[in-house]
């Protein structure tokens, strides 16, 4: 009988301790590889959803609220750019691509985007590509086309206002007339399609050929539906694991064309209330000088603002990894508070077990077999605890991923990667050194003395 | 072959140090079955345990087939009683956790040499003790605990087998079962057989009986 299964069999005749043992050493475990699995996730994550653009230009105000805004579909809109930022954007030297966003709806608790086919042509997720299909493919509607539709939103405004003066400011009439006349332009033009996210046909079961209505407000249930603007599925995005997965992509027009996203007469053009204006634009520049140029173009104007995502989800998380290093601190001390548990644990059986080891030295076992037995066991108890920690904090992690997905939309792994496994061996070892205390002990037994007692 | 020469043991305790054991000279011959008798305390154990090497002597030689055992690192004792030695104690100390053929598996687990589960089970089967593989030591008569016990000290075919009161724990009838096959196997093996006993009525069906007192 070779030494692991001596020490499998001397822990099956414990089974109580054993597996409360076990349990407190899986307990800590799970708590650090959990704090630490979901930090370095969402990390990754994170980063990976904020490398979809190097630039992101909105309103002015907190650039980490407007990155996660933006590109994670968190909290409000802050407010708008003038559409020309847009315009100016594309004629810059180094700029590589730009697509504009325009928010304000929802599909039960999914956000609908604005957006041109730029999306589906050039905006590439890292470590996956270009956006590819499940189903059907993207909607036609080009920079320029969108150009041309804001022109007619701009002066379906100017007649708007017009209106409102020529009718002493009898305002609803007019509003719902040009409202339903940029509609019937973007119905006759084809424009209220949708390209949906994996997990909003997954949630909402919507596919290809179905029919939406969007409800104003970006919080489920929160708005009136636009019936109107009833969208048909014309693609579904296959997973990305980034926030894209939540959205519902319209082209931008449609969105124009929504009954009440037009200007009224309260309306503050090119401000940031502007409802001819953009949320946002995602911009790919060229490395470089370049991207230096164009961030320091944006810096310059007073109407609209350029970030970095990835830095500021980098700063993000350095906010955030305080707050997990403190629980990391916490997560450790329960794995040590738990392993000298099993240094107790084994210690108080010592006492009772000084024949067996006498009877086992008697059998020819050296005292640094008797040594080894009972460290390996309380190694073996750690590495259990350890395993059954990860496959804990695995659970944990898929339950919080779901959380997070379903907030931010970035799916993160709940599998043990390589640093998982050092911490595993580095619990073992951990465990091993706390059994080498009782096994001191074991190793000082006086064979002679234990077996003679009895006799 | 068994030589002890000159050889003393004292134990010291707080301080004080008690003579446990004088002998000036024995010998016994390969595949011997020797009987140690004498009062309690008289050191029949200890002298039980110098033959193992669990135990080394203050002064004197301890030789077995050569090899001296005084001079003997603990590693090396550990490994010649490993190879060479089988040990049956009187209450037969058997380990809880373990099942029949565990317990008699690890009798060899120590010697470095690869399937004595098989020998194991031969042996048991060999005692009568077939259907009794997988059961724990709880699960088994006294009798029968002491032929797995016996079954231990033999697995590995060893040079020397020593016993500490065999039959100090059984009744009449079982101890002499038990005796009788120690005896039997002893002599089928061709191993020396060392027994300690107080039973000079056991002591008769030896080769040879030793007084301990006799010897100092």
């Amino acid at each position: 009988m070779r030494l692991p299964a001596l020490v499998l069999r001397n822990l099956k005749r414990r089974p109580l301790a054993t597996a409360l043992t076990t349990i407190s050493v899986s307990l800590g475990v799970g708590l650090f590889s959990a704090v630490g699995a979901l930090r370095d996730a969402s990390e990754q994550a994170f980063h990976r959803s904020a490398g979809v653009c190097d630039l992101l230009v909105g309103a002015k105000g907190s650039a980490l609220e407007l990155t996660l805004n933006a590109l994670y579909h968190v909290g409000a809109s802050a407010g708008n750019i003038p559409y020309p930022v847009y315009q100016d954007l594309r004629q810059t030297k180094g700029v590589k691509w730009s697509v504009p966003m325009v928010v304000g709806d929802s599909y039960r608790g999914f956000r609908v985007i604005g957006v041109t086919d730029d999306l589906f042509q050039k905006l590439e997720v890292p470590d996956f590509g270009k956006l590819r299909f499940a189903e059907g493919g993207g909607f036609s509607f080009s920079a320029a086309q969108l150009d041309d539709f804001h022109a007619e939103v701009v002066e379906h405004a100017a007649a708007l206002a017009e209106d409102e003066h020529d009718h002493d400011h009898e305002a609803d009439d007019g509003h719902d007339h040009h409202d339903h006349d940029l509609a019937d332009l973007a119905a006759e033009n084809g424009w209220f399609v949708a390209v949906i996210g994996s997990k909003v046909a997954s949630e909402t079961g919507l596919k290809l050929n179905s029919t939406f209505e969007p409800a104003h407000n970006l919080v489920e249930g929160g708005g009136d539906a636009h019936d109107e603007a009833e969208s048909k599925v014309v693609g579904v995005l296959e997973s990305t694991g980034t926030p894209l997965d939540r959205a519902i992509f319209i082209p931008a027009a449609a969105f124009y064309a929504i009954e009440g996203h037009q200007a009224t007469e309260q309306s503050s053009f090119g401000g940031a209330l502007d409802p001819h204006g953009l949320s946002a634009i995602m911009v790919r520049t060229q490395a470089g000088y370049y991207h230096l140029q164009v961030r320091s173009k944006i810096k310059n104007r007073l109407d609209a603002q350029a970030v970095e995502p990835v830095q500021e989800i980098r700063k993000l998380f350095q906010i955030v990894g305080n707050i997990d290093g403190a629980l990391r601190m916490i997560a450790l001390m329960v794995v040590i508070v738990a392993l000298t548990g099993v240094l107790v644990a084994i210690y108080n059986t010592m006492g009772a077990r000084q024949k067996e080891f006498a009877v086992l030295r008697a059998l020819g076992a050296k005292r640094r077999t008797i040594l080894g037995l009972v460290t390996a066991e309380s190694a073996a108890i750690s590495l259990f605890g350890g395993v059954l920690g990860m496959v804990v904090a695995g659970v944990g992690v898929t339950l919080a991923s779901d959380q997070i997905q379903e907030i931010t939309g970035v799916a993160i792994s709940p599998l043990p990667d390589l640093q998982d496994l050092q911490f595993l061996l580095a619990i073992t070892a951990m465990g091993a050194l706390a059994g080498l205390v009782p096994a001191a002990r074991a190793y000082r037994t006086e064979a002679a003395r234990h077996l003679s007692s009895s006799l | 072959m068994i030589r002890l020469q000159n050889v003393h043991k004292s134990y010291r305790k707080n301080g004080l140090v008690t003579p446990v054991l004088d002998v000036p000279e024995l010998e016994i011959p390969v595949a011997q079955r020797v009987a140690l008798v004498g009062r309690s305390g008289s050191g029949k154990t200890t002298l039980l345990n110098l033959l193992s090497g669990l135990v080394k002597a203050d002064s004197g030689l301890v030789q077995v087939d050569d090899e001296d055992l005084t001079t003997m690192s603990e590693a090396a004792c550990d490994r010649f009683r490993a190879r060479s030695v089988g040990y049956m104690f009187q209450s037969f100390h058997l380990l809880d956790g373990f099942t029949a053929v565990e317990n008699v598996e690890l009798g060899a687990s120590f010697a470095g040499r690869s399937g004595p589960r098989k020998e194991a089970e031969q042996l048991l089967v060999a005692l009568e003790l077939g259907e009794r593989l997988h059961h724990f030591p709880g699960e088994l008569s006294i009798g029968q605990q002491a032929r797995v016990a016996l079954a231990r000290a033999l697995i590995g075919s060893p040079k020397l087998v020593l016993a500490d009161e065999p039959t100090g724990a059984l009744d009449g009838e079982t101890a002499n079962t038990i005796l009788d096959l120690l005896l039997k196997k002893s002599l089928e093996q061709g191993v020396t057989l060392v027994v300690a006993t107080h039973d000079l009525e056991v002591a008769a069906a030896f080769d040879r009986i030793v007084r301990v007192e006799d010897l100092q």
